[in-house]
């Protein structure tokens, strides 16, 4: 019997010892992850490129250092040579259930032994404010990965506190508060700062959906109080599209800033039929503005800072193709958008079809010919074929719907 | 009795350091090894961008586009290409696809450094454009979740097998 309370007592020493270490560890784990950061911010505001590049992932190293080379973007004053001076405000620890939601945490748990993340309040001074950057505190998050026994920045992105707040884990500070009215106006469109000033807008105005609808510009009148679009809901005023199908063009593999309603009208006689009925052509309308106006949303072509391209892998767009029959039809639907089930915007995708067939229900992408089916049946309007196919598809788990703009 | 008592007590102890090393053994699935033992030796070209490097075969031609973007040519055609796409995780993978397509096969691949969705698409031109030619074509997305971003490794499937395709994929590294 004596041996076993022996035994025993060795048991917990050993059991007390091995909680101890692992507490001990999980401290040394946010201490020395957190020097990172700070280490990161402070090279930052130094401009001590040398650290802030020593301090990254090996992933992310090689870019990061291209950019730093390039004297082009320090001189235009590009990313992180827009900023002046960077100061961290506040810091906290994220937990992995919370990160999980906001990255690939998965991912780096396969890649790195340790991960840890924290969100970040940092003050910046810049020199032009930008959708990156503004005067005050702006809320990252930065992700760590062990590599070699060393910390190292694996994501540093913008912290997305509309969805970190409701959930319970903003710090409730002012500068976060200032700092979430800023992110809620991007998100509708409109690129402000901390004073409230309109840095940049990509909302087409009153007047541009007026004159979308087909209203003579002379005719049109103030804009009316009333509820205004938010979210993906609000119209775009342009759309980056990159050059990319002929080279006779001009503007070939460039990316060029194109007014909205320009674009759509440039782009439906490309695709659909002009001489087709107006139900189809009106479906078509509504098919290519959706697409368009989707991609402004969710951008496509990242490294081209392009939303679309003007070739078949989106839409064919060509300069002054307008016809009046595509026009009037795209004319008919201004002013009525078209989101899924749950509410979103989403990706109209369209096909070719077959001649004399509706092509498939549900499948998530439009027929074209199977709109001139249809038209031709005379047994569905523009909406109800959109429909037909866009309903408990890949695009919308239930029906779609229409919605005001 | 004691004995007994001496007995449970180290199995449970053993068992529980068992345990305990299981949770940091790290399993030897490395994709690159198990790419490397099948690389074919017919890629001899190797075409480097900012953000990548792949292997394609010497008789082709590798177009270094804007944005990193390459088209592949075999006697001045274009056969392919390599596109970054914007990914967006709340989103169907029906994102990746070229307007204008019809989903022909899709599968997602093992064995590669990240989530690999093959799909064979059926690609026709517009109807205003009064081509009925189809073109089907394998694109292989390379899904990186945490950058939003897609590489899309695309060929004409009249030119290109599709063990070369895969081959190709293979070599794909990200810097």
């Amino acid at each position: 019997m004596k041996r076993t309370v022996t035994f025993l007592i060795v048991v917990c020493m050993l059991v007390l010892s091995l909680s101890s270490a692992f507490a001990v560890s999980v401290n040394d784990k946010v201490d020395n992850s957190q020097t990172v950061v700070n280490l990161l911010v402070d090279s930052i505001n130094k401009g001590d490129w040398k650290t802030y590049v020593d301090l990254q992932a090996n992933i992310n190293r090689e870019g990061i250092q291209g950019f730093i080379n390039d004297a082009d973007n320090a001189k235009n004053g590009l990313g992180i040579f827009n900023v002046k001076s960077a100061k961290i405000k506040e810091m906290k620890a994220l937990s992995d259930d919370v990160v999980a939601q906001l990255t690939n945490l998965s991912q780096y748990k396969q890649q790195y032994n340790e991960v840890q993340a924290y969100l970040v309040g940092i003050d910046y001074r810049v020199k032009k404010e930008n959708k990156y950057f503004f005067n005050g505190v702006n809320y990252n998050l930065v992700v760590l990965g062990k590599e070699a026994d060393n910390w190292k920045v694996i994501e540093m992105s913008d912290a997305p506190l509309e969805i970190l707040i409701p959930a319970g884990y903003g710090f409730g500070s002012e500068d976060e508060k200032e700092a979430l009215k800023i992110i809620k106006a991007r998100i509708n469109g409109d690129i402000v700062n901390k004073e409230g000033k309109l840095i940049e807008s990509n909302k087409a105005s009153y007047r541009g959906i007026q004159i979308e609808k087909g209203i003579n510009s002379a005719d049109i009148q103030e804009a009316p109080m009333g509820v205004l679009s938010t979210g993906d809901h609000v119209r775009p005023d342009y759309i980056r599209v990159y050059h990319d199908r002929s080279s006779s063009d001009p503007n070939y593999h460039k990316t060029i800033s194109t007014d909205f309603y320009y674009y759509v009208k440039n782009v439906l006689p490309n695709e659909w039929y002009s001489t087709w009925p107006s139900e189809s052509l009106k479906a078509g309308a509504m098919a290519v503005k959706m697409y368009g106006w989707y991609h402004v949303y969710h951008l496509k072509w990242p490294s081209l800072n392009a939303d679309v391209k003007d070739t078949t892998a989106d839409q064919v767009f060509i300069d002054n193709t307008e016809v009046s029959s595509t026009t009037t039809a795209i004319n008919n639907v201004g002013g009525v958008g078209l989101e899924n089930s749950s509410g979103a915007v989403f990706e109209t995708q369209y096909l070719a079809g077959t001649q004399g067939q509706p092509g498939t229900q549900s499948s998530g992408k439009m027929s074209q010919w199977g709109t001139k089916y249809w038209a031709d049946q005379g047994t569905k309007t523009y909406i109800q074929m959109c429909h037909y196919y866009y309903d408990n598809s890949d695009k919308s788990s239930g029906a779609i719907a229409t919605f005001s703009y | 009795m004691n004995r007994f008592f001496i007995l449970l007590f180290s199995v449970i102890f053993l068992l529980s350091f068992t345990s305990c090393s299981n949770e940091t053994k790290k399993l030897n699935t490395n994709p690159e090894q198990q790419l490397n033992q099948s690389q074919n030796t017919q890629l001899k070209q190797n075409i480097q961008t900012d953000l990548y490097q792949i292997s394609i075969p010497k008789e082709w031609t590798a177009e270094k586009l804007d944005g990193n973007i390459l088209a592949f040519k075999k006697e001045n055609k274009k056969i392919g290409g390599l596109d970054i796409i914007g990914y967006y995780p709340e989103q169907p993978i029906s994102q990746l696809e070229p307007n204008h397509s019809e989903v022909i096969e899709s599968k997602t691949l093992e064995g590669f450094f990240t989530e690999v969705v093959k799909e064979k698409l059926k690609i026709t031109p517009p109807a205003a454009s009064g081509e009925t030619t189809v073109t089907e074509q394998v694109h292989l997305f390379f899904i990186i979740k945490e950058k939003k971003i897609a590489y899309d490794l695309y060929f004409n499937t009249a030119d290109v097998d599709e063990q070369t395709a895969l081959n190709i994929a293979k070599s794909l590294k990200l810097k």
